[in-house]
């Protein structure tokens, strides 16, 4: 019996002692969408939904740092890039399978993001400076670098995805592919997030020095969330270059690391969905209802600028919120749900 | 060293300066587990300069520190953390979107052990520890007598609320020694006696508590010790009832005898 333990008799079985149960509704109803949307919507829908899925799975580990640790990436686009062209390179200059090279991109992005370690001592505005210099440099490394990446001219993969005996070459199989790859990702970082190493991540967000002041290791725990993110982006980036068959190093833009930052922020940066819910609206929506190219190109910065300044808790956690107010004030509610309490039901959307 | 010192936080001739402002001179002091000292001096004292140099947050420019029996001086926040020592703040710095029991949680950081693979994965040792957590957390919880708000968002919490759920915060990394910097301020009559009794229980568990406050009742019935802290240095010290009536203390903090 510990000191503090030791002080407090265990007075009741308490439900707020047990381990919080894993939850299933998120990942599983992403499933179901991401299955019947070719069927509602028709097969047009599965060459816009793939790329959303092969970004979705770098937005996942982004939404650990933006939404938890508070931090501010815009090099997931490098890094993202770092793991394509480590798949390109493996697969077509050392001629190794398709896993080994998926496994090689994943490897590549976190050790990149390790490698960014130092520079962790940094905080706040410094930090986020250093991110987007990585992202600035990268396509001007990945050109110099031409024996591995192609240079400018770029490369081109050899072969299609083939995961064991699943021939990935269809783009309907991708799209299953790409889509259970963003809903193990997004399973593995909500495990993180409601785990202790989620908690530290939290500690950071609200300062340093509080993180500090539980036992938090700082500089430790955000390398832990930039290697996790790193490692989200590589398996994006090795998906990306099976998926695209054809690399070049301006597809690893600035640009597309604010896409992904805004996509979180529409989304929800706190739950690792959110990210997945702004890719849809980002850059399905815009098709779908054919906004053409110039207006296309402002609905990004202009959705970044409406969340970050009016809803900074995103679409998941204000449709959740919404939704948990209908039902409680609907005329399906229980009479003991009718009343706005500020229990269990009152948390946000990453709790779900 | 005596079997005394290698229990107690002992803290001798510490001196801190910024710039040309010499902000703690020469200060000393010893917490044993179980004891209950309060600090108390007029704003500008030195007294979160005190605590921050003792938490590792400011390296002080002179004089010691141990840590039950080890040096302590120069160490950083978390490793003195590790090592029995934990601290609040001023503000309760809640995460206001997570629950009451959640922000406890994440003050028990230090006592778990898994790592990230196993967290992912979700893994039984990870179920396990999440259970050991959340026993220790609604411990602290109830100690401080806000058990019963555990589930309640952070952000709807009484300003008093949000204090007391801070000191569970740091008691649930079961520490040897808490600093506690003015945990009483913005309690009403009723939350600041439930926080005297909490920490009374505290220091029952053999922990040793030091505390910062201007709340001078608070600090005169609960502590074992009282320092006083004017213009950098320790102008007097000793038991309660010895403090209040000393020249040094009435001229230098109190105005008038209490």
């Amino acid at each position: 019996m510990t000191r503090v333990d030791g002080l407090v008799a265990q007075r009741r079985g308490r439900s707020a002692a047990s381990a919080t149960p894993p939850s299933w509704r998120a990942p599983v109803a992403l499933g179901l969408m991401a299955a019947v949307a070719p069927v509602a919507l028709g097969s047009w829908v599965i060459p816009l939904l793939v790329p959303v899925a092969i970004s979705s799975v770098s937005a996942v580990g982004l939404s650990l740092l933006v939404g938890r640790a508070g931090l501010i990436s815009l090099g997931q686009g490098a890094l993202t890039g770092v793991g394509a062209f480590t798949a390109a390179s493996v697969s077509v200059r050392l001629g190794a399978p398709p896993e080994l090279a998926l496994c090689a991109a994943v490897v590549a992005g976190g050790a990149v993001a390790c490698a960014l370690t130092p520079f962790l001592r940094l905080s706040g505005l410094y930090l986020s400076l250093a991110t987007l210099v990585l992202a600035l440099m990268f396509q001007r490394i990945a050109v110099l670098a031409e024996p591995v990446t192609g240079g400018a001219d770029g490369v081109a993969m050899e072969g299609s995805l083939r995961l064991g005996f699943l021939d990935v070459s269809g783009e309907t199989t991708f799209y299953a592919v790409a889509w259970a790859a963003v809903i193990v990702t997004g399973v593995l970082v909500a495990n993180v997030q409601r785990s202790r190493i989620g908690r530290s991540f939290e500690a950071l967000s609200v300062g340093e020095d509080l993180a500090r002041s539980v036992g938090v290791r700082v500089t430790k725990a955000k390398s832990t969330a930039f290697v996790i993110s790193g490692l989200c982006s590589g398996l994006s980036g090795g998906l990306y270059a099976y998926y695209n068959q054809f690399l070049t190093p301006e597809q690893f833009s600035v640009g597309q690391s604010i896409v992904l930052l805004a996509a979180v922020i529409v989304g929800g940066p706190r739950s690792p969905w959110g990210g997945v819910v702004g890719l849809v609206v980002l850059q399905v929506l815009p098709e779908a209802v054919d906004l053409g190219s110039d207006r296309e190109a402002l609905l990004t910065p202009l959705l970044l600028l409406v969340f970050a300044g009016f809803l900074p808790q995103g679409l998941v956690a204000a449709a959740v919120t919404g939704l948990g107010r209908l039902w409680r004030l609907g005329p399906l509610a229980h009479p003991s749900r009718s009343v706005v309490t500020t229990g269990p039901s009152e948390r946000t959307a990453d709790e779900r | 060293m005596s079997g005394d010192e290698r229990h107690g936080l002992t803290v001798a001739r510490l001196c801190r300066s910024f710039g040309g402002l010499q902000v703690l001179r020469d200060v000393g002091f010893r917490l044993d587990p179980g004891r209950v000292v309060g600090l108390i001096g007029p704003n500008g004292a030195g007294k979160s300069t005190l605590i921050n140099c003792v938490t590792g947050v400011l390296a002080p420019d002179g004089g010691d520190i141990w840590l039950s029996g080890s040096r302590a001086t120069g160490r950083s926040p978390d490793d003195l953390c590790r090592g029995g020592l934990s601290r609040t703040f001023q503000h309760a710095r809640l995460l206001e979107h997570l629950t009451v029991l959640d922000n406890v949680l994440v003050g028990a950081h230090v006592r778990g052990r898994v790592g990230i693979v196993a967290a992912a994965l979700r893994l039984p040792s990870v179920r396990h520890e999440e259970i050991r957590l959340r026993e220790c957390a609604v411990r602290a919880l109830d100690l401080v007598g806000c058990g019963h708000l555990a589930d309640t968002p952070a952000h709807a919490l009484t300003t008093g609320q949000q204090r007391l759920v801070s000191v569970a915060r740091g008691l649930a990394g079961d520490p040897r020694f808490v600093l506690l910097d003015e945990p009483a301020a913005g309690l009403d009559d009723t939350e600041t006696g439930a926080l005297a009794d909490a920490l009374r229980q505290v220091a029952a568990g053999d922990v040793g508590l030091l505390i910062v406050e201007h709340h001078l009742e608070l600090i005169m019935e609960l502590c074992d010790e009282v320092l006083v802290l004017a213009g950098g240095g320790v102008v007097a010290s000793g038991p309660p009832a010895m403090v209040r009536d000393h020249p040094a203390v009435v001229d230098a903090y109190l105005g008038t005898p209490l």
